[in-house]
């Protein structure tokens, strides 16, 4: 399973597209604020009605590659003062980071448009 | 929950070490935010769901960390070894091991004959594979898997010598318990009927200087009481 994975490019590969579902859905949480480990969780179980539920080591592989790979950063700021933790650690996504996830929203889009030139989606519910 | 924390704060240990310092803090806070976001959920389906995506989670993950941590470590060996089997290299080591570890333990396990008490079935300096797994009690399951069988006249056994343990003795059984076993003139009688033995052969204790020990093992061979502690 995990080889099958490797074969499709992941983002630290010359060409980061497509990203994995949790790459992807991690960059949509980081796009409008810095969040710990915890508040990406529980903003990609609301992007995806609770269908994806990021396990934390499947969270903190994902972020140890992407902050490889450049597409995230950790941040010094506590945005969050009510939630805030000394030792928690907050994540924000660099330029290059957008720059992908939009290429990927993008890519994503072209696909569904696609898809619903051929009456295979109605667009709203899936 | 609390008890669900601990379990993962062991399991944390399965990452590379590298990747459990870094992030492994983060995760075990992680990881009991969701248990107490489950905890107050009180939903017993909710419950399993998360346990059950936890457990794949932490299976999925420890082992590509695992896989990536030793591609860096082993990066130019990996690099020539995935051209042909990029499964293989990995794999096959894996397997290898885990069958060694397994296997030595509990399936079989490897002797030296040091005397000379079997001659002519088992010489000095001969190696031999014992299935340790022969006569284990199986469970429901075990019946199924392992072939299973009670010890039979005509087995040869390695067993724990009963008056010291350490040792080691191979025999051959001659009688199962309840079996008459009487010895007239080199020729075993076993309930009343003379057994055929092709396989002996009988030292004179005369004649071999380190007779002794040797004798008494050969006899020990004979001995009734023997097969009961097989």
């Amino acid at each position: 399973m995990y080889m099958a994975k490797s074969k499709t490019p992941g983002p630290t590969s010359q060409s980061p597209l497509p990203l994995t579902p949790p790459v992807f859905h991690i960059l949509l949480a980081l796009a409008d604020e810095e969040r710990h480990g915890y508040g990406i969780m529980q903003d990609v179980a609301w992007q995806t009605n609770d269908k994806l539920q990021l396990g934390p080591g499947t969270l903190y592989g994902c972020l140890k590659r992407m902050l490889a790979a450049g597409l995230v950063e950790e941040s010094d700021e506590r945005p969050d003062p009510a939630m805030d933790d000394e030792r928690r650690r907050y994540y924000r996504m660099t330029a290059l980071g957008r720059r992908v996830v939009r290429a990927e929203a993008e890519r994503l889009a072209g696909a569904v448009t696609a898809a619903k030139s051929r009456k295979l989606f109605a667009g709203g519910k899936a | 929950m609390r008890w669900l924390s601990r379990i993962y704060r062991a399991l944390l240990y399965t990452y590379p070490r590298e990747f459990r310092l870094e992030y492994g803090a983060e995760m075990e806070r992680l990881f009991r935010d969701r248990c107490g976001d489950v905890a107050r959920a009180q939903d017993p389906l909710k419950t399993i769901r998360f346990v059950v995506d936890s457990g794949r989670d932490w299976m999925t993950t420890s082992i590509r960390e695992r896989v990536s941590t030793a591609r860096t470590l082993v990066a130019p060996a990996w690099k020539s070894a995935r051209k042909s089997a990029p499964r293989g290299f990995v794999g096959e080591w894996v397997v290898t091991i885990l069958m060694y570890l397994f296997a030595t333990t509990t399936l079989v396990q490897a002797y030296v004959i040091p005397t000379g008490s079997m001659e002519g079935t088992l010489r000095v300096g001969d190696h031999m594979l014992v299935d340790r797994a022969a006569y284990a009690k199986p469970g429901a399951l075990g019946r199924c898997v392992m072939p299973y069988h009670e010890v039979k006249r005509g087995d040869i056994v390695a067993f724990l010598y009963p008056e010291d343990t350490r040792q080691t003795f191979v025999k051959r059984v001659i009688g199962l318990p309840g079996d008459r076993i009487r010895m007239v003139d080199k020729q075993v009688i076993r309930n009343g009927r003379a057994l055929m033995e092709p396989y002996t052969q009988h030292v004179d204790p005369s004649i071999r200087s380190l007779s002794r020990r040797l004798s008494r093992r050969a006899r020990s061979v004979h001995d009734p009481a023997r097969a009961g502690h097989v």
